[in-house]
């Protein structure tokens, strides 16, 4: 079953004086499974981040048309440092969609807690702001914000990028825990092919708007066709193996 | 021939929070024409290991220790001294390009600056042209038109070669290179580093690389550290520490990067 569809997207923004429009996402058509996670890698300006903005209805397209059947859908982004409100406390972050969604006060505070709880905070967090927190436990509260209302599709847009190696990891199998318990579908933005191969099961690549090569991980990683595919995956340094 | 030492080298900041130690006791050295990576997590102290060397701590940092440079402390000489050796015997690359150019004047104008701080040159001609040929050896894409560009106008590839071509123009005898590409895409990361490499074996530079990723240690150095919580908890040949790691901090980092792979 899908839970995204794609097709013929195309988006541009006009451009200043002596550039051309920015062909931002030019053409993209793709499917997504519920329960999947689908990795859309790319460089910078690649078109990665529009397109998962007009998944979620962010951003309308141009032209093209987007079939979500997923009927409650989250994001997380790359800096918990910006993506978290500095003047709130964690209860009103996470909480802040049910409120609005105008949840009984007892649901609320019963969801809350099983958020955290899924999330790996301590009780005590709930109170605090997100200064007094980590790179890594601020990535945990962005999380369990959007987890909170149980959407069936989730953007994560770069969610490890500007964490250390140690806690993207933690928060790679954080993820995928929760995938497994709820059956969660994840589009994962990303120009980390390390992740994106530890994390997904289909790859998209992004070049100037358009996807240049789709498959299973697998496929992609070790047998990929695209020249532009080719140059990415060789550029990934490796520290294993290593023979000096 | 060391022509770096650092000995018992301690960074510490007052706060109203209390001490931090974000220095805490490193000491190692470069030996001439050795490349040294400096490896570690986010906070780890390896920035102001950097900006201790230079003595460019900003306020309330405390430097204490030794940062023996050719057999002179640094530590111990004055700001007259300091502004000699500073973007001239030792260059510095730091990560992010668009923060380390100053947004209003054009990049030739930045780099002149830089020449005619360390050089006895003030003819306008003779240092134009030094600087075009610094943006040529970097291989940027076209030298005459970035020397009149402002920072904004290039790419962060090309800043990043034009901060490059700064740290080389007074011909620095070590270069410290401080993320040098965290902000920048795979490929253009790989072309960077060719272009270091290059660097390297034609000037016969000693580096201090620091950087949070050990692909990057594995691929540039020759021995490297890894600091933890403002020390040094592990040191030496970079293939004995990636393949046999000793320290059960170094170990971890590892595993995380191996599952990664």
């Amino acid at each position: 079953m899908m839970i995204v569809k794609c097709e013929n997207i195309k988006k541009f923004f006009p451009g200043r004086k002596g550039v051309g429009a920015v062909k931002a996402v030019d053409g993209v058509s793709l499917e997504i499974k519920k329960g999947r996670t689908f990795g859309l890698v790319g460089e910078s300006g690649s078109g990665k981040t529009t397109l998962g903005k007009i998944m979620l209805g962010i951003l309308k397209p141009d032209s093209g048309k987007v079939v979500l059947t997923a009927k409650r859908t989250q994001a997380i982004f790359q800096d918990p440092y910006n993506s978290l409100d500095p003047k709130m406390k964690v209860f009103d972050i996470i909480s802040e969609g049910l409120v609005l969604k105008k949840e009984p006060r007892d649901s609320v505070i019963k969801k809350v807690d099983e958020a955290l709880e899924l999330v790996r905070l301590p009780k005590n967090a709930l109170n605090k702001y997100p200064h007094q927190f980590s790179g890594g436990e601020r990535q945990r509260i962005a999380i369990g914000r959007a987890v909170v209302t149980h959407p069936e599709f989730i953007v994560c847009d770069e969610p490890v990028s500007s964490l250390d190696v140690t806690i993207q990891l933690q928060i790679l199998n954080l993820l995928k825990d929760i995938q497994k318990r709820f059956s969660i579908t994840y589009l994962f933005i990303s120009h980390d092919l390390r992740a994106v191969k530890f994390i997904c099961d289909e790859i998209a690549v992004m070049r100037q708007g358009k996807i240049v090569e789709e498959g299973a991980t697998e496929d992609i990683y070790f047998n990929p066709t695209d020249p532009y595919t080719r140059l990415l995956l060789s550029s990934v340094l490796d520290v294993y193996p290593l023979k000096t | 021939m060391d022509i770096l030492k650092i000995n018992d080298l301690k960074t510490y900041f007052h706060t109203k929070e209390g001490l931090v130690k974000a220095v805490n006791g490193v000491s190692f050295n470069i030996k001439k024409g050795e490349v040294f990576g400096l490896v570690g997590e986010s906070g780890s102290g390896k920035t102001l290991t950097a900006l201790s060397i230079l003595k460019l701590v900003p306020p309330p940092g405390k430097i204490d220790g030794e940062v023996l440079f050719n057999g002179i402390d640094i530590l111990k000489m004055g700001e007259t001294y300091l502004r000699g050796i500073r973007g001239s015997k030792i260059a510095i690359v730091f990560q992010e390009p668009s923060t380390s150019l100053d947004p209003v004047f054009t990049i030739g104008y930045q780099m002149m600056e830089a020449i005619y701080a360390h050089r006895d040159l003030q003819n306008r001609s003779r240092a134009r042209k030094i600087a075009l040929e610094y943006l040529d050896n970097v291989h940027t894409p076209d030298p005459e038109r970035i020397f009149h560009d402002y920072p904004h106008q290039l790419s962060g590839g090309t800043k990043q070669r034009v901060m490059i071509a700064m740290a080389l123009i007074n011909s620095p005898e070590l270069l410290i290179l401080d993320e040098p590409t965290t902000a920048l895409d795979v490929t253009i990361q790989a072309q960077i580093l060719d272009l270091l490499d290059e660097i390297i074996e034609r000037e016969k530079l000693s580096i201090l690389f620091i950087s949070h990723d050990f692909g990057i240690i594995a691929r540039m150095c020759d021995r490297m550290a890894v600091m933890h919580k403002g020390r040094i908890v592990e040191m030496g040949d970079k293939a004995d520490i990636l393949n046999d790691p000793k320290e059960p901090y170094t170990r971890s980092l590892l595993e995380s990067v191996k599952a990664l792979v």
